[in-house]
């Protein structure tokens, strides 16, 4: 049986992307911690053990960030990239536990996640190199980093129907209390009082087209269930990313809700990639 | 094991460790359940911030964050140290996080003008095909 197409390889041009794209997002999310937003402290993962809160304090945040800076250009340069991806994995780790330990989640557990497939990658690579010769690690570097995606992606689904069961896309017409709660958090947030009327008229669209809303919500739970068939091809990959791509899209257009980091992802760890030629697979 | 299934645990097993771990440990950084919008009541709320003669005040000018965020810092505060979200937990944990919040975010010279702030709460809910929407205040500073 040939499923060599599961385990594809990708070009260095793709690969270069890959780095620069998740390089950065790397680097903009480990600085949240030099402007750290105020919260209240309330310890999450490790910092319920380790405190972390000593990252944030300037002389040390500037050192982390100098830490960072050169990760990322080591990263971006391809040197050393058994000990970059372990300084990647845990300063996305430690950071970002830190970040979602202020009271509020930063929801950048993918971040962590694709540092932690690259890292299994290069450390794991002198013996998947004996099984698989062609493969190079930036390869499984790729491979690992999606399949961290979509682990994310079909955890978020199964959560669904564990909570609710089939009763979710019903429900899903109630969205519109979250679509209000969107909207009426910006009124808040920056005291634009604009925003009264448009939710208002906004809402009561939502509230003549159910079935256009749950249509919209239960896409988005197929994709999430179904996100394991990404892993089935760089095509396939590729759809996954461009459909998820649209349907976070359609969530920033329904509810106002945009995480940024989830598109750039998206496109850098599924879309970019391609396949190099001469590659003893199929696309 | 041969090459095929070699092949199929390569191409999914940190998905499946992913997965696993994620579903043995809850919340628990870098692993979650991802569980946003795993429900769909027909209610909702949010927390905003109002002067002493109840007029609307930019959640971001006065504690330093936007809405969502604070509203996040008042739940998660109440359910790690109160273990619950009732009324009261709440209630208790809005005015501590505010306290925290003011000291925090270096306004002091704002809030000191507006004499007092009132966390409230907005209820809003979906009833007979129309939404409501409630208001309640839940602590007031100092």
């Amino acid at each position: 049986m040939k499923l060599d197409h599961m385990l594809p390889q990708f070009t260095a041009r793709s690969w270069r992307l890959f780095r620069w794209g998740y390089g950065l997002i790397w680097l903009i999310c480990v600085g949240l911690i030099l402007t750290m937003e105020p919260g209240q402290p309330v310890p999450t993962g490790i910092a319920n053990y380790i405190d972390l809160s000593f990252m944030a304090r300037l002389p040390i945040a500037v050192g982390i960030m100098v830490l960072a800076v050169i990760i990322l250009v080591l990263y971006i340069q391809e040197k050393a990239m058994r000990f970059v991806t372990l300084g990647m994995m845990v300063l996305a780790l430690l950071s970002q536990t830190l970040f979602d330990s202020q009271g509020a989640f930063g929801r950048n557990e993918i971040l962590s996640l694709v540092a932690m497939g690259q890292f299994f990658a290069y450390w794991g690579y002198p013996w998947l190199q004996k099984h698989f010769p062609q493969h190079q690690a930036s390869d499984w570097a790729v491979i690992f980093a999606r399949q961290g995606m979509v682990g994310a992606y079909l955890l978020a689904g199964v959560t669904k129907l564990e909570v609710s069961g089939l009763a979710w896309i019903s429900d899903s017409t109630n969205a519109i209390v979250q679509i209000a709660k969107s909207f009426y958090q910006v009124y808040y947030t920056i005291d634009a009082p604009y925003m009264l009327d448009f939710v208002k008229d906004y809402t009561s669209f939502w509230l003549d087209h159910p079935l256009l809303l749950i249509a919209l919500m239960t896409g988005g739970l197929f994709l999430e269930l179904f996100s394991p068939l990404a892993l089935l091809s760089n095509r396939s990959a590729r759809w996954f990313g461009v459909a998820m791509l649209l349907f976070h899209l359609g969530i920033l257009f329904v509810m106002g809700v945009l995480f940024i980091h989830y598109l750039i992802l998206l496109v850098v760890v599924f879309i970019i990639p391609r396949i190099r030629s001469g590659a003893q697979v199929k696309q | 094991m041969g090459k095929p299934g070699k092949t199929v645990l390569l191409a999914s097993w940190f998905m499946i460790l992913v997965f696993v771990v994620s579903q043995l440990t809850g919340q628990f950084y870098p692993f979650s359940k991802f569980p946003m919008y795993s429900s769909f009541p027909d209610h909702t709320n949010l927390f905003y911030l109002t002067d002493g003669n109840d007029q609307v005040l930019p959640t971001l000018d006065i504690v330093g964050i936007d809405g969502p965020r604070f509203k996040q810092v008042i739940e998660h505060h109440a359910e790690k140290f109160a273990g619950s979200q009732s009324p009261e937990t709440l209630s208790e944990s809005a005015r501590e996080s505010l306290i925290y919040l003011l000291q925090a975010s270096d306004s002091a010279t704002l809030v000191k003008a507006y004499g007092s702030i009132k966390v409230w709460e907005l209820a809003i809910s979906v009833q007979a095909d129309t939404l409501a929407t409630a208001h309640q205040q839940i602590a007031v500073w100092p």
